[in-house]
């Protein structure tokens, strides 16, 4: 456990011929969790290629989408008749901490009606997600820890609510590598990194920043605008191509010299697929290259172009792409719950779609998750123009999970009458975290990287794999 | 398995006649201590991988591997297969010394031939079982090696004494020796002073510099090299970045409305503008070569040292005051100051000690002597430390400076006011006018083709802008509100009676009327509110970076109930009158709200000139604005104040207090922290650091570890029980000794090392040596090292003659081209630079023991296109002279390029290849030209960024 397999020199040039004649990357495969190094410091072969999973797993590939500010359970996909009677009358028992003063019950704005072959009740401003809700499993008994956005936030991306974890994407990189060589293996789709967490949404802390999401802000429609030194003006790819042939001739002579050098060999190769990934990212972030009636499943906006572009991503290989949304903040007025389900829940049932006419469901595992929910009670506390918002909720709220491992037409769980508190089957962040590695083939418990002396893990001293919700 | 049968039977009669005597008596002697020195630490109470070893029944019972031993099968029990150390993934004991052979062969005896006896214990009674968990340090614990006090070892004795030129060589050598490995050929002179200028500079050497140390041949012409070196100003540019990636040191991101942990609010100035005088100190420190333990001192307690060293130490501070305050809208009070402890004690033991004493925020540390309370105690420290800005200017520039800014904001308020109240001024007239505007509107919605909006308006002496707004409003469904529901119906039968029409647009237009003024007393109300609001006097007032001493307003403010509207009117406000700014709402102008210059359109000649004069009086007392005055941020001592457990981490959930003090373990008391007594405690704190053999021996590590590329312990900031152990911990001891010895001089530090044998071999391969030592572990070449991120861009700077050489300052942006300083002086943003990351910068919200160094095609890219490197090509063409003509001339050229770049002559195949390429791209024109790219690809290569 303490030094990666260590190559000799021959076998680790092999190797890297082999990487260098295109995706033969069987030569690098290792286990998950079979940390590269002890700790920093030199990392032999290529931190992306390919590794084997603990054991056979459904899902390949992660979508995770997240509702960053709280998207409301009882508005969306955990209807409560009974916050109808009690509409305006006070919580029957004692109300549990929240960030704001809050006040009494108060009903949803918006209608319900039953969908698919179980009747799931689901909201009048999600009706596409509502139409295709067999596909989901939604789990209604989430709960987390502290009722801040900037801990909560940390806790549902990192697995930790303070910063200097590393996100769930990371780990996902780091245990899995990535199928396409010719992109980041982590990919993340947000207008920008602002909001509560930050980069630390996406951040590798201590693992290797190769792990770190590559952020690919979808407020832009060309690529070349996206990512950094993606291409280059000054040259055509033929004067490239020579340059770079230039470039393996002289660290050739070099190597030479120095007699071995796999370290210099191995960066010989990387410019190779340097030069392959200038024509591959653009092409595959571009959805203007999707045709006109694909685009109109998705609709208009950035969340939507997210969506789209995630599917393309998952299509090449990338290992886990985040597209993440803001504003589901609402503690003024939950009418505001309208008008982004307007924005999200169009793509979101679109991306799920789309994935499936593709191909792609079965080994994708998409995830539809908040921070944490919100309160059925009124509330009051704060500089509010009006009193028709809802507080932080951590201990009941709803996330949604679709393909790859998840177990479709499930609901799990359930909040108590008035949809605040647990009342069945409790699933913490790190349960979720640890089903889902689990649906990736890897074993929560495994996934470990030693940081400054200890074992670090995604789940820390915790997690219990959800069973009933795996396929 | 393994060992050979024959040997195991004569083994086997030579311990027998000892065993057949007493089977408790060979335990005792043989096989218990094997146990307790060896797997106790982490095979009791700890139970690593689920495994104890301190009863017969726990190793049959075994853990997560199964059990680890099986009686009278000593080649089936995992416990042998695990000292044997013949499975790659199971070698123990974890991180120590193999076991002697004996040793081994006693516990194949014992296992085999004793079936594991083991002498019955004393009952323990079900008290003491209960008690277990009280925290307790464990003799094995306490004498872990790191704790123990230094001692000069004795220079071991070397077969090939002429090879070693120093102690530090006999202890490599010895080693070496004891696996039969030969040290490799020495490095060329070349890549001999490249090397020492990287590694104290991070800067390549000059061609002149490599030139003339090429014709020195003198003894000491290396150590003439390493003194030059250590006497440059580059030199603190260097070493002070290593030592910032320990500090987790971050500045601002620039932007004075933001916090650049979590998104802040109401912040009055940039709070991080000074940060880089924390980073300055440090450099200033390292080119100084101040000594260590006074480093130490003054990063945790310069306010506190004496008068005459108090000024020039106070920068140290930045140590804890450039660190993460965490503030913001929905920052719980209790917890945020726990984490900011927090990040304090994990900088401080982890940085200065090589501890991990922040795993025992929630409960004793599982692998290390280290107790919650001793935890608290460290935290009562930080607790009694609060945040303060030292003012570098005199009394009266902070007091002229607070005076105008206090002046600014009042003129800022009072216009802001004023236009809030023409804005409502202006609303209510055009609301007189709104029947007019919906009329017109019906009008155009009835007429078939649709009539010009612009020519109705016109027409009807209505204003465009507003008009079109109307229209849009009115013919948009989906109203959050139901007091145009009768119009909808209305336009929805066609249109109605003209009469009928009207009567509902008037009384539109008195929702409207009613609507202003409940706003107005709402707001008045709210304000009456918290300004009449008192505050707990009990609790704390924190003072936070960017003058946030409000704290406490966001607490109130999460319990207070402010006044509202009626949710309906209120969406009539937000649609006709005001937009507000609220995450409810999308984003857009009401009907009646104008950008400051639409507005003017409605003003009367005298409102506009009071405008006009109100933002002219805040022009002018912005511009008399003095630049805002320097300051050091750091902290000062506070009421001293103890803090209770957090149970299970947890802030709300207190248990016993805990006086304010130093682990147990290394105060050198029974279980209890050894108490401070004087104010916060932290001037004691800093003493009983630099009193401990940790502070010497973990620094000389991180010296060590930058120079050959890893530390002689691997986990630089983890000496505990997990880290892992010396590779020579002799040297560590030995090297520890001397830099205590020589008065915590670093530089003298780097000489020592230097002028070793260790330090100058050549980074050749060697077959035989890497079969049995492939990680180089025990030192017998030198490790091939890419440039960091820093000395890397600094290179391409240097080599082309572009680098701005200027020390200090305020941080500039990286990635601007006029920014040719070195890159410790870029801004290091809490969000680090894309680039930066890219070549494995460290994430600076924590603190950073050791780069990783990765390969990844992306660092291609940086090579291939980005701006820089475009940038420093053409630098370098130029530094290379005029073009020339002819072969002779292109080959000169190229010469001159390897010199630079490379500090030597290009071979025949580099320049024949040189200038094939050259040939080829000048029949390729467009672009760059061919000189350029050419420039490019040199500065790319792996000479130019590994060091070798």
């Amino acid at each position: 456990m303490k030094h990666g397999p260590s190559l000799s020199p021959l076998t680790r040039r092999e190797a890297l011929k082999q990487f260098a004649t295109g995706f033969g990357m069987t030569a690098f495969a290792a286990v998950a969790g079979q940390p590269l190094l002890a700790a920093p410091g030199p990392i032999s072969g290529n931190p992306w290629a390919p590794k084997q999973p603990h054991f056979p797993g459904k899902a390949k590939h992660v979508i995770l989408i997240f509702l960053q500010g709280g998207l409301s359970q009882i508005d969306s996909f955990d209807y409560k008749p009974l916050l109808d009677k009690y509409d305006g009358k006070p919580l029957p028992y004692e109300t549990p901490r929240t960030e704001f003063a809050t006040g009494n019950l108060m009903k949803s704005p918006f209608s319900f009606q039953k969908y698919g072959s179980n009747g799931v009740e689901c909201s009048e401003i999600f009706p596409n997600m509502a139409k295709i809700i067999d596909e989901f499993c939604i789990v209604r008994s989430m709960i987390s820890d502290i009722p801040n956005h900037g801990p909560s936030v940390l806790m549902m991306n990192t697995g930790s609510s303070r910063v200097g974890r590393p996100s769930m994407g990371s780990w996902v990189t780091y245990g899995l590598g990535t199928e396409n060589q010719n992109l980041p293996g982590y990919i993340v789709l947000a207008a920008n990194s602002g909001g509560d967490g930050g980069s630390n949404r996406f951040g590798a802390a201590f693992l290797p920043p190769v792990y770190q999401g590559t952020l690919v802000p979808f407020t832009q429609a060309d690529p070349k605008k996206q990512i950094q030194y993606l291409a280059n003006p000054r040259v055509n790819p033929g004067q490239q191509r020579e340059q770079l042939d230039l470039l393996r001739d002289l660290n050739q002579m070099y190597v030479e010299q120095l007699e071995t050098a796999p370290e210099l060999e191995a960066t010989i190769q990387s410019m190779e697929v340097a030069f392959r990934m200038q024509t591959e990212a653009p092409e595959v972030f571009d959805t203007r290259k999707e045709s006109e009636a694909t685009r109109a499943k998705y609709g208009e906006g950035g969340f939507a172009r997210g969506c789209l572009t995630a599917r393309r991503l998952v299509e090449k290989g990338v290992r886990f792409v985040q597209v993440i949304d803001g504003g589901w903040d609402h503690h003024a007025d939950i009418m505001g719950h309208k008008f982004k389900a307007h924005e999200v829940d169009q793509p979101i049932a679109a991306l799920v779609r789309d994935l499936k006419d593709h191909g792609l469901l079965d080994d994708t595992l998409v995830v539809v998750a908040s921070e944490f929910g919100r309160t059925p009670v009124i509330n009051l506390g704060g500089f509010r123009s009006v009193h028709n918002g809802r507080d932080h909720n951590i201990y009941g709220f709803t996330v949604l999970l679709a393909g790859g491992g998840a177990k479709p037409g499930t609901i799990y769980g359930a909040t108590d009458d008035f949809g605040f508190k647990v009342a069945e089957k409790p699933v913490h962040v790190h349960d979720l975290h640890a089903t889902c590695l689990h649906m990736l083939g890897l074993n929560h418990e495994r996934l470990t990287y030693r940081y400054s002396g200890r074992d670090f893990r995604l789940t820390d001293v915790e997690g219990n794999i959800v069973k009933d919700l795996l396929a | 398995m393994v060992a050979p049968k024959v040997s195991l039977v004569f083994l086997v009669c030579a311990i027998l006649a000892f065993a057949q005597g007493d089977p408790g008596q060979f335990f005792e002697a043989r096989i218990r201590p094997v146990l307790v020195n060896n797997c106790y630490a982490c095979h009791t109470d700890t139970k690593l991988g689920g495994l104890r070893v301190d009863s017969r029944i726990s190793l049959l019972a075994g853990g997560k591997s199964g059990p680890a031993i099986v009686p009278g099968h000593p080649d089936d029990s995992l416990m042998i297969k695990a000292v044997m150390q013949t499975d790659e993934k199971l070698k123990m004991p974890f991180g120590g010394n193999k076991l002697k052979d004996n040793e081994i062969k006693d516990l194949r005896y014992w296992i085999q031939a004793m079936a594991a006896f083991w002498p019955a214990e004393q009952a323990k009674p079900e008290a003491a079982a209960a008690t277990a968990k009280q925290f307790t340090i464990r003799p094995e614990q306490r004498n872990f090696w790191s704790f123990q006090p230094l001692r000069k070892p004795p220079v071991p004795n070397v077969k090939n004494a002429g090879w070693a030129q120093t102690p530090i060589d006999r202890f490599v050598l010895a080693k070496l020796e004891e696996k039969n490995l030969q040290p490799v050929k020495p490095a060329d002179k070349r890549a001999l002073i490249r090397r020492a200028s990287f590694d104290l500079t991070g800067l390549p050497p000059t061609p002149e510099q490599v030139d003339a140390f090429l014709s020195d041949n003198s003894p000491d012409a290396f150590a003439k090299v390493v003194d030059r070196l250590l006497a440059s100003p580059h030199y603190g540019e260097r070493w002070a970045r290593h030592w910032l990636d320990v500090a987790r040191y971050a500045d601002g991101d620039g932007r004075p409305d933001r916090r650049p942990v979590f998104l802040g609010y109401g912040m009055a100035r940039d709070g991080y503008a000074n940060t880089w005088r924390y980073r300055d100190w440090v450099i200033q420190a390292m080119n100084e070569d101040l000594p260590y333990d006074q480093f130490v001192k003054a990063q945790v307690a310069a306010d506190l040292l004496p008068e005459k060293d108090r000024a020039a130490m106070l920068p140290a501070l930045g140590f804890f005051g450039i660190g993460p305050w965490f503030t913001g809208d929905d920052t719980v009070f209790v917890e945020a100051r726990a984490n900011e402890r927090d990040d304090k004690i994990d900088a401080l033991t982890k940085g200065f000690l090589g501890l991990t004493v922040t795993c025992a925020r929630c409960h004793d540390h599982k692998y290390d002597p280290i107790s919650q309370k001793d935890y608290t105690a460290l935290g009562g420290i930080f607790a009694s430390s609060g945040y303060w800005e030292y003012s570098l200017a005199n009394e009266k520039e902070v007091g002229a400076y607070q005076a105008q800014r206090q002046k600014v904001k009042a003129s800022e308020d009072t216009l802001k006011e004023y236009g809030q109240d023409l804005a409502l001024r202006v609303a209510e007239t055009l609301t007189g006018q709104i029947p007019e505007y919906m009329l017109a509107v019906r009008k155009v919605v009835l007429t078939d083709p649709k009539a010009d909006l612009k020519k109705v308006a016109a027409d009807e002496k209505l204003d465009p802008e507003v008009f079109q707004r109307w229209h849009k409003y009115l013919t948009a469904t989906d109203k959050l509100h139901p007091f145009l529901k009768g119009w909808d119906a209305l336009m929805a039968k066609g249109g109605g009676a003209d009469a009928d029409a009207r009567k509902l647009a008037e009384e539109f237009r008195d929702i409207v009327y009613r609507v202003v003024p409940e706003k107005k007393a709402v707001l008045k109300a709210n304000q009456e509110m918290v300004r009449d609001y008192k505050p707990d006097p009990n609790e704390a007032t924190v003072i936070l970076p960017g003058d946030l001493m409000q704290f406490e307003l966001f607490q109130f403010k999460q319990q207070m109930v402010q006044k509202v509207m009626d949710t309906n009117r209120f969406y009539v406000w937000i649609d006709v009158v005001q937009g507000e700014d609220d995450q409810s709402y999308v984003k857009k102008d009401a009907i009646f709200q104008f950008k400051p210059q639409g507005l003017l359109r409605f003003l009367t000649a005298e409102e506009k000139a009071k405008l006009d004069s109100l933002d002219a009086e805040v022009k002018a007392l912005t511009k008399q604005m003095p630049p805002e005055y320097p300051y050091l941020m750091g902290l000062k001592e506070d009421r001293p104040q103890n803090i209770k457990l957090n149970i299970r981490g947890n802030a709300h959930v207190l248990g016993e207090e805990v006086p304010r003090g130093f682990p147990a373990v290394l105060g050198g008391t029974g279980g209890e922290p050894l108490p401070f007594q004087k104010g916060s405690g932290r001037l004691e704190l800093a003493d009983a650091i630099t009193r401990h053999p940790l502070a010497a021996r973990v620094m000389v590590n991180r010296i060590w570890m930058h120079h050959f590329g890893h530390g002689l312990v691997a986990t630089p900031s983890n000496f505990g029980m997990m880290g892992e152990r010396p590779t020579h911990p002799e040297l560590l001891e030995y090297l520890a000794s001397r830099f205590a010895e020589q008065g915590w001089s670093i530089k003298k530090m780097h000489r020592e090392i230097m002028l070793s044998s260790a330090y100058q071999l050549s980074v050749q391969q060697s077959e035989a040596n890497a079969s049995v030592d492939p990680d180089n572990r025990l030192l017998w070449r030198a490790n091939l090292q890419r440039l960091e991120v820093e000395s890397l861009r600094d290179s391409l700077l240097f080599v082309t003659g572009t680098l701005d050489e200027r020390l200090g300052g305020p941080p500039n942006n990286l990635n601007r081209a006029e920014n040719k300083k070195r890159t410790v002086y870029a801004r290091a943003a809490r969000t680090p630079d894309n680039t930066l990351t890219l070549f494995d910068y460290p994430d600076p919200n924590i603190t950073s023991e050791q780069r990783t160094v990765t390969n990844v095609p992306t660092q291609g890219l940086f090579f291939l296109n980005s701006d820089l490197m475009a940038r420093q090509a053409e630098a370098l063409v130029a530094r290379l002279g005029p073009e020339g003509e002819g072969e002779e001339a292109a080959t000169a050229r190229i010469n001159r390029a390897y010199r630079l770049l490379y500090e030597r002559q290009a071979t025949a195949a580099e320049v024949r290849r040189g200038l094939q390429f050259l040939k080829a791209a000048a029949a390729d024109p467009g672009g760059m030209p061919p000189w350029q790219r050419y420039a490019q690809i040199l500065l790319s290569t792996g000479e130019f960024f590994y060091i070798n």
